[in-house]
């Protein structure tokens, strides 16, 4: 499933990242974001805004149509 | 001797640098790009330190990163300082192992070892250093705790080169081994290293070597065995198959070195984030804080500083210059000059300084505390409507301080055409030069309403950048824009760090009011000293004044078509706060009364509306337009942003004093 139809708090493992744009594939890489990585949503910003995100012991914000691209399976 | 500080962003890279430096020996530029180069005097005298742009590995994604890059390979450094947050070890070694196999010798400061120690992790610094084979050194840089030893550590005997070697499986050896038979053997980077990187796809790297060699070759090899290893090993990428090896050997390291106990307590970032971060909360706490700095800034802290400082300039230090000067029977001509020139013109920008740090102060706040990044996200969504990207929000806000160090801080941003963007923004963000100009004016007529009126030109300055963002962005195509952001743990900033800080961006103000303000202001003053008719002419009868009438016609729709308002006007060029010294001296502010006394005469509230507005948005100062052109290397660019700065200044201002004598307001 996409990451934005999990609940937020909840944790998921990334199944997927190879829809994201390649720019930000590499930037997660960088943070050490990748397939098999424990991931969960913490906030999110009004009217369709940036999710932050809580990924490798590091917080991190996505804007929603990049999260949406996240495949996550129940961790 | 020359040390290099690499680390990760948001490590405490720049309180470390503060720590192990007394002073900037200098603030430059780096050849060719215009990211600032700050190099510093080490505290025990043994040699300089070069504080580079965090990055999380060598592979550069933005212009600010590459610089990293470029300064490893073509620096002339004797030693590196790799900064690693200990409680994030697993990420900030990617950078270290990067580091370790180009082979310059090195000394790890690991730091944040209490932040590490209350998430129940525990680092064997030993067994760390001998895994790595280079000396580690626990220390905690916003106290300085350890730094000390660091520094005693610092000289090229005691750095080690280590003998790290990674194994990258038998196929990236084999190919690594290739590629270094094809590279120059003259090379005094290790050919090793040079292959690693290219193999990861590093622009910086693969330019550099474009120019001596021919790189068909390389690159088929490459691409050849991306596919074995897409094949063999189900990998996306040799770069994210290079990373994961990269990983294994760090987690091979960690498992011997560090011990982890779960602890679950809510850290303080996660509390003050439920606020912050909040869907509701967030952006009225963001907009109470603005409304808050603004207040302090100029009516609670800044205007009394500001008053006192005044009552100092044009009283005692003024009539006792008169005094000296007349003992000491100077010419008239030469009593001018100081008494009205110098003192007169300078003083009056040397006023706002204390509006001008308070300001800075709290851009640092910002900054050092961690919040900044916040902003970024809470304003993205507003800002992703008009063709921005959350990021761009910082440099806007840097822009408040003074644009240029905004437009420069617009490196951060990825993508090029939204860097392009933000930087012909920036100059629509109210400098504090600008400031000058609205203290002596809101002072004169908005007294009751200080804080509101300077804010609202603030807010002016925001909207109209946002409507020309989505104008300019219909024509500068956005492809797809980027916004990653890491929310770095709010930290309790430093007092040594903020007041560092503080003056490295303000005492440009005063530098500039020593030299550039000085001069513009001696040269105004000549030129409304001396006429046709000789010198000591009335001020009317000047060469300003008459070269100034001729333009001034143009002004008259704005409210302001006197050939002084004219006269300051293309004096602000120079520099925005020559506007306020230029009046004083073309207005020859006589013994006992004071600017405001006359501008009041001179201006009405309408008319002092516009023209603020004006001095708002025209044409960025001259360092401004000359930062705008060696960010975005092209000429069209400058010329574009002083263009449309006029038009806009002048559509905008015509609307506002037109609009408001139908209205009847403010006359």
């Amino acid at each position: 499933m996409k990451l934005t139809e999990g609940q937020l708090g909840e944790t998921y493992r990334i199944q997927n990242l190879s829809n994201l744009h390649e720019i930000v594939q590499k930037r997660l890489l960088d943070l050490g974001v990748i397939e098999g990585v424990e991931i969960s949503c913490i906030h999110k910003m009004p009217f369709g805004g940036p999710y932050i995100l809580e990924v490798c012991g590091q917080q991190i914000s996505l804007r929603k149509k990049d999260v949406e691209c996240i495949e996550v399976e129940e961790a | 001797m020359e040390f290099a500080l690499f680390g990760n962003p948001n490590t405490g890279k720049t309180s470390l640098f503060n720590i192990l430096t007394d002073s900037y020996a200098y603030v430059g530029n780096w050849s060719g790009v215009t990211v600032e180069k700050k190099v510093g005097d080490l505290s025990n005298n043994k040699g300089q330190l070069i504080d580079l742009p965090g990055i999380y590995t060598i592979n550069p994604l933005s212009k600010d990163e590459a610089v990293a890059t470029e300064y490893l390979m073509n620096g002339s450094f004797e030693g590196i300082i790799n900064i690693v947050d200990a409680s994030q070890l697993l990420r900030n070694l990617q950078l270290t192992i990067q580091l370790l196999e180009f082979g310059a010798p090195m000394i790890v400061g690991l730091n944040m070892i209490d932040v590490a120690k209350s998430k129940g992790i525990r680092i064997d610094q030993e067994k760390l250093e001998e895994r790595l084979g280079v000396p580690i050194i626990p220390i905690i840089a916003r106290t300085g705790k350890g730094c000390d030893r660091l520094l005693d550590n610092l000289s090229v005997h005691q750095l080690k080169t280590s003998s790290i070697k990674i194994d990258y499986g038998p196929e990236i050896e084999k190919l690594i081994e290739e590629i270094m038979r094809l590279l120059p053997s003259y090379s005094k980077i290790s050919r090793r290293w040079l292959a690693i990187q290219l193999i990861d796809a590093n622009f910086v790297v693969r330019n550099k070597l474009n120019e001596i060699m021919d790189l068909s070759l390389v690159d088929y090899l490459i691409k050849d065995c991306e596919k074995k290893i897409q094949q063999r090993y189900g990998e996306k990428s040799i770069r994210q198959f290079l990373f994961k090896r990269r990983q294994q050997f760090i987690q091979s390291i960690l498992a011997d070195c560090v011990t982890k106990q779960s602890v679950n307590k809510k850290s303080y970032t996660e509390i003050i984030d439920a606020i912050v971060t909040n869907s509701v909360f967030g952006v009225i706490t963001f907009l109470g804080l603005m409304f808050l700095i603004f207040k302090l800034t100029f009516d609670w802290l800044g205007s009394p500083l500001s008053d006192f400082l005044d009552g100092l300039i044009s009283g005692p230090i003024s009539g006792g210059m008169e005094i000296i000067l007349e003992a000491l029977h100077v010419t008239p001509f030469i009593q001018s000059l100081i008494l009205e020139g110098i003192i007169g013109g300078v003083g009056g920008v040397l006023v706002f300084v204390p509006q001008i740090f308070i300001l800075f102060f709290f851009i640092s706040l910002l900054e050092d505390s961690g919040y900044m990044s916040r902003i970024a996200v809470i304003m993205d969504r507003i800002l992703e409507l008009v063709g921005l990207n959350g990021k761009a929000f910082i440099p806007l806000i840097i822009g408040f301080g003074c644009n240029v160090p905004g437009i420069m801080a617009a490196r951060t941003i990825e993508h090029p055409k939204e860097r392009l963007l933000t930087i012909l923004l920036t100059p629509m963000m109210s400098c504090s030069a600008r400031l000058t100009v609205y203290s002596l004016f809101v002072s004169v007529f908005f007294e009751q309403h200080k804080a509101l009126i300077v804010l609202s030109l603030y807010v002016l300055g925001i909207v109209v950048a946002i409507l020309l963002a989505k104008i300019f962005s219909l024509f500068i195509k956005t492809e797809e824009s980027i916004f990653v952001i890491e929310l770095p743990p709010y930290r309790v900033p430093q007092v040594r760090t903020l007041l560092r800080s503080t003056w490295d961006k303000g005492k440009g103000f005063v530098k500039k009011a020593g030299t550039f303000i000085l001069g513009g202001t001696v040269v105004i003053w000549l030129l409304s000293y001396v006429g046709p008719a000789g010198t000591n002419v009335e001020a009317d009868e000047s060469f300003l004044a008459l070269f100034s009438q001729w333009i001034a016609p143009l002004f008259a729709p704005l409210g302001f078509g006197t050939w002084q308002a004219a006269a300051s006007l293309f004096t602000g060029f120079l520099a925005k706060e020559i506007v306020v010294s230029s009046m004083n001296v073309i207005y020859f502010v006589p013994d006992g009364e004071s600017l405001q006394h006359i501008v009041s005469g001179v201006f009405t509230p309408l008319s002092a509306y516009s023209f603020m507005v004006f001095i708002l948005l025209y044409v960025p100062c001259l360092a401004t337009v000359a930062t705008i052109k060696k960010e975005t290397d092209s000429k069209k660019w400058m010329l574009f942003s002083i263009i449309y700065g006029l038009m806009v200044a002048y559509t905008i201002s015509f609307i506002i004093y037109q609009g408001g004598r139908l209205l009847g307001i403010g006359q």
